[in-house]
């Protein structure tokens, strides 16, 4: 029998099936692997077109599908994520669990083809889509900013890309080129199926198995994105736009990342950073001296960054790059008070019980540390270990911190 | 003290109202390691002018100032409740809407002691002039942060097009003058009117033990002397219908046109909420049998590559306004405006799809089942019925008398003669 990943909990009224297609990130593929699955789950041979295929997850009590690629450290994985009630909650006790696994089998095996090839259409049809998303993206200030300062900071790295797909690219793909990477996917890509909510196991092991047994190979992964570079020089770019709020980026790298020990410590550095209300950035930069309404700042403890972000008013700028370098300055330095750090640590346990509550985190959550740490993933464990923080720890993550890029995106000159 | 057990979900609701009029529902979701509490007042942007009890003309208010009061119950020159919160590893927020200020915190921990911190906030507010002149500032700058938000402004200005004197098309924070106008006595006294427990709702969600709550609270409350309930009634009355704005275009910052296009309704004079409510439902499957992702003329647009993945559709339908919104950005502005006032006429002047009916009442069984996988959108959506008086899975249990007549009979609510659309453009654009 093939290896499926398994969660029963009877928390949930449903259940989640997750398949997964994985494959090295590559600048090449990007497109392919972004375009692919929309195209799979836009008609198959039996649903004609994304109408029919939507008329039938309504029919199978408004089951959810939900078709994307992500980046998961310098992995690709393309999802198909099929969330529908549990039997025992539905009228006369109908089984929808057979349909969505057949429904899953159309739309990966049985694709709607014309002459042994994706339909011009089909593929057409989801390139227009993906492009028209991708330059509405400058219609959210907000948004545009960060992926200017994303291209600027990551320039050599393949995280400067959206796994969305590069724009540029997107005219080279064709119903053929598309239909031969489909057979590239169906040889080479590792296949992964998990199961979270509350179900029939060996029904459902029974079907699964039968369905996609020995149909993909099992590849060694590289789940961490360790790609870097030396700091010469801090980057700062300005670029001016007609906007009210100009849109601060602030990047630093460390080398804590998801394999280290210390990369928990490092989410409560970040909480205590500016990932809470209680955060020093929160608490000097809004609370003290006024200059925004928006700061916070995220962790990616799978590339080894921390990015500050704010919404201010242009005039403000630099002293709001100070006051933020200031602070980073003083975790070095070890100005963390006890209460500080006891909020942070509480944040941030909370944030991982919290994790379970919810089927589609629970099921990344487990996904994340069978794959990366070969291990299951432990809500109790974790939140022992971030009990067990100290202060030096903290300045020690700290001291990993190297700023690498100020980008802003601000009011013109004479405006 | 009201225990009800559902068997089609199974779920227990345990209800309770205290002396003070305060009412409180409670849904235990055991093995959950969240709990939510949200204590919510009937005061939202749109309670602009009110009538006292025992006087003749009615008060009111200056804009955004429901949303001036969540920030300042904040506020404190003694201790910090965000911090309090903290300490006790609970996070706490607030927002506010149309029609109501919602304080809520969540945790992992017990509830008890949040419980205590929320009531202490809400009821015993500690802010000063110096906290008023503080977030005037800090509400200014978030006002000003939806400017550069297009899909926010063009809703807003759309809703200017579509009333002209309804306190819906005012933004919900004001504006720069009238937050920083608003002074210190009106927001006492409108802290006073409002925040009156006749006139809040109190829901918890998460693992707790129901019965030792609602004894905690009761206790908790009587510390809390409260005057009578001041308010007469609310003055909100339906704006007169706006006919002359069919068409607009506007020069924006943008790279891809946004058009939004919509219609007002014809309101029911009589209906109580929970009808009023079911009027949405209704509304709601007519809309999705048209603009739905396995309607048929939603996918004849696609097919014209007339609209996008930013699609999207709404509905409102209140007592004092309604009205029905799509939104998506397209390249082709015109052919678009056309095929959609098309396919309003049809879907009024046509006989609703059968089939998509059918469908739309399983998929409706699927989102609300779903419902209760998550705390804080069980918590939310719970209130969002509960703060009008109807009980949730009663409501959604009553859904399954829908016929297909009650979707035909919804049509009569459109009107077609208030058809209008607002596009913004890009500036470079001829």
């Amino acid at each position: 029998m093939m290896k499926i990943d398994f969660l029963p909990t009877k928390k949930f009224k449903n259940t989640l099936i997750t398949l997964r297609l994985i494959a090295p990130y590559e600048a090449d593929t990007i497109n392919y692997r972004s375009i692919l699955p929309q195209v799979l789950a836009s008609s198959t041979d039996k649903y004609r077109n994304k109408s029919a295929l939507s008329r039938h997850l309504d029919g199978l009590y408004g089951t959810q599908m939900s078709v994307f690629t992500a980046k998961v450290g310098l992995e690709s994985a393309i999802h198909f994520q099929l969330l529908f009630p549990s039997d025992r909650f539905l009228p006369n006790q109908e089984s929808v669990s057979e349909k969505v696994v057949d429904l899953l089998k159309q739309i990966l095996f049985y694709p709607k083809t014309n002459q042994g090839i994706f339909t011009k259409r089909a593929v057409e049809e989801e390139i227009r889509l993906l492009k028209e998303a991708i330059e509405a993206e400058y219609n959210d200030k907000s948004e545009y900013a960060f992926q200017q300062f994303r291209k600027i900071m990551f320039e050599n790295e393949r995280y400067s890309f959206r796994s969305k797909g590069i724009y540029e690219r997107l005219n080279e793909i064709t119903p053929e080129s598309l239909w031969q990477y489909y057979l590239n996917v169906l040889k080479n890509d590792t296949l992964h199926l998990s199961v979270v909510g509350d179900f029939n196991h060996t029904h459902l092991e029974r079907l699964l198995s039968q369905t996609f047994n020995g149909v993909f190979k099992e590849n060694p992964h590289h789940w961490i994105d360790d790609e870097t570079k030396i700091i010469s020089q801090v980057r700062r770019i300005q670029e001016f736009n007609d906007l009210k709020q100009a849109k601060l980026f602030i990047g630093y790298r460390t080398n804590v990342r998801f394999d280290s020990e210390k990369y928990l410590s490092m989410m409560v550095l970040n909480i205590l950073l500016g990932d809470s209300d209680q955060a020093k950035l929160f608490r000097i930069i809004r609370e003290e001296h006024h200059l925004c309404y928006s700061i916070g700042s995220t962790y990616d403890s799978n590339k080894g960054i921390i990015i500050v972000s704010m919404g201010i008013e242009p005039e403000n700028e630099n002293k709001a790059v100070d006051l933020a370098v200031e602070v980073i300055q003083s975790l070095k330095k070890g100005i963390i008070s006890d209460d500080e750090l006891a909020f942070s640590k509480a944040f941030q346990i909370k944030r991982i019980r919290q994790r379970d509550d919810s089927i589609l985190s629970l099921s990344a959550s487990d996904f994340y540390y069978r794959k990366v740490y070969g291990t299951t993933y432990d809500t109790h464990k974790l939140v022992e270990m971030i009990d067990s923080v100290s202060k030096e720890d903290i300045i020690a993550c700290a001291e990993s911190l190297i700023l690498d890029t100020i980008y802003v995106l601000t009011k013109k000159d004479n405006q | 003290m009201i225990k009800k057990y559902y068997p089609s979900i199974d779920e227990t609701i345990f209800e309770h109202q205290f002396s003070n009029q305060l009412k409180l529902a409670i849904i235990p979701k055991p093995g959950f390691a969240k709990t939510e509490v949200n204590l919510a007042v009937r005061f939202g942007s749109l309670d602009q002018k009110i009538l006292i009890k025992n006087q003749k003309e009615p008060l009111e208010y200056p804009q955004g100032i429901a949303h001036f009061i969540e920030h300042l119950l904040f506020e404190s020159d003694e201790s910090n409740p965000t911090q309090e919160f903290a300490r006790i590893g609970a996070s706490v927020n607030a927002y506010t809407t149309y029609d109501r200020t919602n304080y809520y915190f969540s945790t992992t921990n017990g509830a008890i002691e949040g419980i205590r911190l929320l009531v202490d906030m809400v009821f015993s507010p500690k802010f000063t002039k110096k906290s008023v002149t503080k977030e005037a500032k800090i509400i200014c700058q978030e006002i000003s942060m939806y400017d550069d938000d297009y899909e926010q402004k063009i809703y807003i200005d759309f809703l200017r097009k579509m009333y002209e004197n309804h306190p819906i098309t005012h933004d919900i924070a004001g504006t720069v003058d009238s937050v920083t106008n608003t002074s210190f006595d009106t927001i006492k006294k409108a802290y006073h009117t409002f925040y009156h427990p006749s006139n809040m709702v109190m829901v918890i969600v998460g693992d707790v033990d129901s019965e030792k709550l609602i004894a905690f609270i009761g206790s908790l409350l009587d510390q809390y002397r409260i005057s009578g309930n001041e308010i007469e009634k609310r003055i909100l009355v339906e704006d007169k219908i706006v006919t002359n704005a069919d068409f607009q275009i506007i020069r924006q910052e943008v790279a891809v046109p946004m058009m939004m296009m919509g219609l007002r309704l014809k309101l029911g004079a009589e209906t109580s909420a929970f009808d009023q409510t079911l009027n949405d439902v209704k509304l709601s499957f007519l809309l999705s049998g048209v603009f739905g992702k396995g309607a048929k003329p939603y996918h004849q647009l696609m097919k014209k590559r007339l609209i996008n993945d930013s699609f999207d559709f709404f509905e409102s339908f209140e007592s004092s306004y309604g009205h029905v919104i799509v939104f998506t950005e397209t390249k082709y502005v015109e052919e678009t405006r056309l095929a959609l006032t098309e396919t309003f006429e049809k879907m009024v002047k046509n006989v609703p799809d059968k089939q998509q009916f059918y469908l739309a009442k399983r998929k409706i069984i699927g989102e609300y089942l779903s419902i209760f996988n998550n705390i804080s959108h069980l918590a939310n959506s719970f209130l969002d019925y509960y703060i009008k008086g109807i009980n949730m899975i009663e409501f959604y249990e009553s859904l399954e008398t829908l016929s297909y007549q009650d979707i035909l009979n919804i049509r009569n609510s459109i009107n077609l003669e208030t058809i209008m659309t607002l596009v913004y453009i890009p500036k470079d654009d001829k």
